[in-house]
């Protein structure tokens, strides 16, 4: 009797959860893979080619720019960020009181503010010449400043920089409190073994704040490949010059909606699926290795 | 001692303080060139005596442009969002972390396989089904494709497993519905996962932009992401006056709001137990 | 205390949006005053018997997506109220909707059948589809293939509306991609120039480099908005008989390394010399307003967006003078305001849309309602319309120089418009190709040599991409 109880419970709320992610998962996931294989525009005409836009992906020679895009972004928007936020959680955490509360307010601001608020914002920032940012730069700094998001050097740069602004509080909260459950007996007996500054955060800071680390790693990770609100926003044109800020997901939406060739769009689509699919194996394996330790 | 770790502390301070100022800034930005007509703003008048402070931003976003009316969409869609996604996540992290069946870890696969899935591949698949089902520009149409969440499952799941069993065995035997454990035990325990999820649910749902794009057709449900977005894109470019002037109207009153709040999610992110 | 707070706040922004007054509200536009000047000539203008049999009966209500820049805004906040009186029982539901978005949203709609019964947008939109699957067919219901094509003047954007049997399927109603040099009054008054007597390419230089000099380089002579940028190349090439070595129609192969090519874009480079250019002055539009430039090339609505957003500027507009070592001026980039109809309509409904359409091809009074106290203009694809004014303008019935000036305008811009032959999407060529690389020649990042070589490049990979499809 309880059993059936605990089953019509367990089998409603499986089912329910099973068929709306078959829907908003695996559909998707099928129709690209299907779509994939046509030359489609989804209204006129749908051809089926093959591999062919397979071919034409690998081929494009700017392809290897937009997984260098993605890979750039990666790189700094998840070690940056942690970096920095690690950095302001442990000078924080030496504070108390109403200081702490308030700068703890302080950086959490961004985080919080809406994301598409905040590009147009920095959009502002960022104008040539007249912008906010370019006077500053120019009024502190002897070189001219750059053009932000019009120069394909510094483009990719300035959204990330935005970004990396955006997310810091979040991490550093994260953090901060995952420093706070450092037992004290550990600080002192750290202290007691003379264990002082970079010996302390490398041998016992760092490991005892781990799974929050791989936890932040992991999302940010998958956030980084993913990407795409904020870089669509701020990029002129879009994929931004000399396709300097195109990451998969802007140019899934060029293929797709502006050039209306929703297989090879689909293409990328797939490709970013796998991306995904091996960071979370790596991000699996490393749950794994913990556990064992 | 003493001497040293005030010196200390005092570095500290002037540390953060200098790294507040830069967050701040953008926002200082805003506010002020919100009251500010647009050719001041582009030339940096910075010369507070010499500027024209003007109301027509303002007015400009609140008459013109349909934001009164986004705010509230965009309200009643965050809400209804967020209300499913904490219900959906609770229910769900639950039976993943305390029910033991054949497929729990298949499913749990499952979920987590939606986050590799790109919005943007999904939304042509779902628009085609709004449409089949006829509620696109509408706010079931805005909200359905969020009503679960793969992270904030995973997340109540984490926190699930730190509810000691004992409390649902001793339920059960008394004689209680699973459904009343669920409402009466596990969700008051779930609170501060529940507030974690709730916030973050909330917050997110106010930058979708690609899904209300192509669902939203006419100005009366237009959502607050879309008319931000206009104004980094209009074609003519995006222009400071209003764009200053409709941010500052939405970012204030979240910033308020969040000193309420600031306790609640703090203390939850503790107690979610983020410890993998 | 905590809550009481909460409840005021949440109190304080229901009230404030209820006191500022929710849901949208229409830019103001003087109805009555133009439904005054116009009731006269509407009745002039009455449908013929045949139209009569083309009116829907019942009562119909239409959607319409439009796109939200302010001279169609106001232009169509004019129109529908005066078609509706005129057909009681026709009404229409108007979206705006900004340009990026209504180009994402179109096509998609219209594949998933969510699209409305009227649809503005752009020719350029379609050249890489079939028409055909996508609106409905307007020949011959609306007019014949014959009669459409004379009332319409620029058949060159027709052909982008016509399938493989001569049927239209779209009405390219008016262009803004016409160029023109918008300028500061107080500027050239200040250094002593004469627009109005420039009329060669030339001699626009010459005044450019007035100004720089004048200003000692504060101050630049020249900003392309992209679109001008766009056919500046392009149209020099043509109109100096090169289009045939440019750009092969027929395999769809492009070459920029010809002696034409590269002539246009040492003259450019020769602006940048001279500093009257300055491709990093500033973002898309905050070059003008922020007078880092005297002088925009831009289409004839610049003025109107510039003084909605900064009405302290004092500016003119003149029309693009003669190109260099030439007469007259080339637009191969041009596109259409265009309005199609779903293909999905039936009935009453489909009567009502084709009516619609027709009014705006027949009633020639109605182009004239915006004109009235705006700052639009741009040329009109409509030949009625133009030889109507024209008519009027000689008889003396017609005053309005801004009127008679688009009227006029409207003829040398159907007779300078080319085809390129391309199927390069106008947004991919302006944005993704002539203003990135133009841009990297003039900062110096590509030397000419380079440039012209990928240019060539760039162009043949995306021609073949759209070709391919």
């Amino acid at each position: 009797m309880k059993k059936l109880r605990i089953n019509s419970f367990a089998t409603t709320v499986s089912i329910v959860v099973l068929i709306y992610f078959l829907i908003v998962t695996v559909w998707p996931f099928v129709y690209s893979l299907y779509l994939s294989f046509f030359s489609t525009d989804l209204i006129t005409k749908q051809e089926f080619i093959g591999f062919k836009n397979y071919e034409k992906v690998f081929t494009n020679p700017v392809f290897r720019q937009i997984i260098t895009n993605n890979i750039i972004y990666l790189a700094v928007t998840v070690f940056g960020a942690i970096i920095i936020a690690l950095i302001l959680a442990y000078n924080i955490h030496k504070l108390s009181g109403w200081v702490k509360k308030l700068f703890l307010g302080i950086y959490f601001l961004p985080t919080i503010t809406s994301l598409v608020a905040t590009a147009a914002i920095w959009r502002q920032l960022y104008f040539p010449h007249t912008g906010f940012l370019a006077q500053l730069w120019n009024f502190i700094l002897p070189i001219e400043a750059p053009v932000f998001l019009r120069d394909q050097k510094t483009a990719l740069f300035s959204i990330m920089v935005m970004f990396v602004w955006r997310v810091v509080g979040m991490k550093m909260i994260i953090l901060h409190t995952a420093l706070d459950e450092i037992p004290d007996s550990i600080i002192d007996s750290a202290k007691i073994d003379g264990a002082y500054g970079w010996q302390y955060i490398t041998k016992i800071m760092i490991p005892h704040i781990r799974p929050q680390l791989i936890f932040l790693f992991a999302i940010s990770s998958i956030g980084a490949i993913r990407t795409f609100t904020e870089v669509y926003l701020l990029s002129d044109p879009v994929g931004g010059p000399n396709h300097s800020t195109e990451v998969l997901a802007v140019k899934y939406l060029e293929e797709a909606f502006e050039a209306l060739r929703f297989g090879r769009a689909s293409v990328y689509a797939i490709v970013m699926i796998f991306l995904l699919l091996g960071l979370v194996y790596i991000i699996y394996r490393s749950y794994q290795e913990k556990i064992e330790h | 001692m003493d001497e040293k770790s005030k010196i200390k502390k005092a570095i500290i301070i002037i540390f953060l303080a200098l790294g507040s100022i830069v967050v701040i800034i953008p926002f200082l930005w805003m506010l002020v060139s919100a009251f500010k007509p647009n050719i001041e703003i582009l030339t940096l008048e910075l010369n507070v005596f010499k500027t024209t402070w003007t109301l027509d931003n303002f007015r400009r976003v609140l008459f013109h442009d349909p934001l009164p009316r986004a705010y509230l969409n965009s309200i009643i869609i965050g809400v209804s969002i967020t209300a499913f996604t904490v219900f959906t996540s609770t229910c769900a992290g639950y039976l993943l972390a305390k029910f033991k069946f054949r497929g729990r870890d298949a499913l749990f696969m499952l979920i987590m396989g939606s986050i590799m899935i790109p919005h943007q591949a999904a939304v042509i698949p779902l628009y085609f089904l709004a449409g089949k089902l006829n509620i696109l520009n509408t706010y079931s149409g805005l909200v359905f494709p969020f009503i679960m969440a793969a992270f904030h499952i995973f997340l109540v799941r984490q926190f699930m497993y730190g509810i000691p069993d004992e409390v649902l065995e001793a339920a059960r035997v008394d004689g209680a519905s699973e459904w009343r454990i669920l409402f009466k035990i596990v969700f008051p325990l779930a609170k501060p996962v529940i507030s974690v999820v709730g916030i973050l649910t909330l917050l997110h749902s106010l930058d979708e932009l690609l899904w209300p794009l192509v669902v939203v057709n006419t100005p009366d449900m237009q959502t607050l992401s879309l008319i931000l977005a206009r104004y980094t894109q209009s074609m003519g470019g995006p222009i400071p006056g209003p764009t200053a002037a409709a941010t500052s109207f939405i970012i204030v009153p979240v910033l308020i709001a969040y000193m309420f709040f600031q306790r609640f999610f703090v203390k939850g992110i503790t107690m979610t137990g983020l410890k993998g | 205390m905590k809550r009481v707070l909460l409840i005021l706040l949440a109190a304080v922004l229901v009230a404030s949006m209820l006191f500022m007054g929710m849901g949208c509200k229409e830019p103001e536009i003087v109805v009555e005053t133009v439904v005054e000047t116009v009731t006269e000539t509407v009745e002039i203008e009455a449908p013929t018997e045949e139209a009569d049999s083309k009116i829907p009966e019942g009562d119909v209500t239409l959607d319409m997506w439009m796109q939200d820049s302010s001279s169609h805004q106001q232009w169509l906040n004019a129109y529908i109220p005066v078609f509706e009186a005129k057909y009681p029982n026709i009404t229409i539901n108007v979206s705006y909707i900004p340009y990026g978005d209504l180009l994402e949203k179109l096509l998609p709609s219209i594949a998933a059948g969510d699209e409305p019964a009227i649809m503005h947008g752009y020719d350029s939109w379609v050249t890489a589809q079939d028409v055909s699957g996508i609106f409905m067919k307007l020949t011959p219901d609306l007019y014949t293939q014959e009669e459409l094509r004379e009332k319409l003047y620029v058949n060159l954007a027709l052909d982008h509306f016509t399938d493989e049997n001569g049927d239209i399927y779209g009405i390219p109603a008016w262009s803004g991609a016409a160029g023109g040099v918008l300028y500061h009054k107080d500027v050239v008054d200040e250094v002593g120039i004469d627009m109005n007597a420039i009329e060669k390419w030339e001699q626009l230089e010459e005044a450019g480099k007035k100004i720089v000099e004048y200003y000692n380089g504060d101050m630049r002579a020249f900003w392309l908005h992209p679109g001008q940028l766009g056919n500046f190349a392009l149209g020099h090439i043509y109109k100096w008989g090169a289009e045939d070595k440019l750009f092969d129609k027929e395999s769809g192969v492009w070459d920029w390394t010809i002696p034409e090519s590269r002539k246009i874009h040492e003259i450019m480079l020769s602006w940048g010399e001279n500093g009257l250019w300055d491709v990093d002055a500033g973002d898309v539009h905050t070059v003008f307003p922020t007078k880092l430039a005297a002088f925009e090339l831009t289409g004839p609505w610049g003025k109107g967006f510039y003084s909605t957003n900064y009405p302290e500027l004092d500016m003119d507009y003149i029309k693009m003078p003669d190109f260099y070592e030439t007469d007259g001026i080339a637009n191969v980039l041009y596109h259409h305001s265009s309005f199609m109809l779903s293909s999905k309509l039936e009935g009453d409904e489909k009567l009502a849309a084709l009516l619609y359409v027709r009014e705006i091809i027949d009633n020639p009074s109605f182009f004239n309602m915006p004109l009235e106290g705006s700052d639009w203009g741009g040329a009109i694809n409509i030949k009625q319309w133009v030889d109507y004014t024209l008519e009027r303008a000689e008889a003396g019935k017609e005053t309005n120089e801004k009127v008679i000036t688009m009227a006029k305008l409207s003829e040398d811009f159907a007779n300078g418009l080319i085809d390129s032959g391309s199927m390069i999407p106008r947004g991919v060529i302006i944005n993704n190709l002539v203003k990135e690389l133009t841009h990297q020649l003039m900062r110096g990042d590509l030397t000419l040599d380079e440039f012209l070589v990928e240019m060539t490049t760039q162009f043949n990979i995306q021609e073949a991409d759209f070709r391919d499809q």
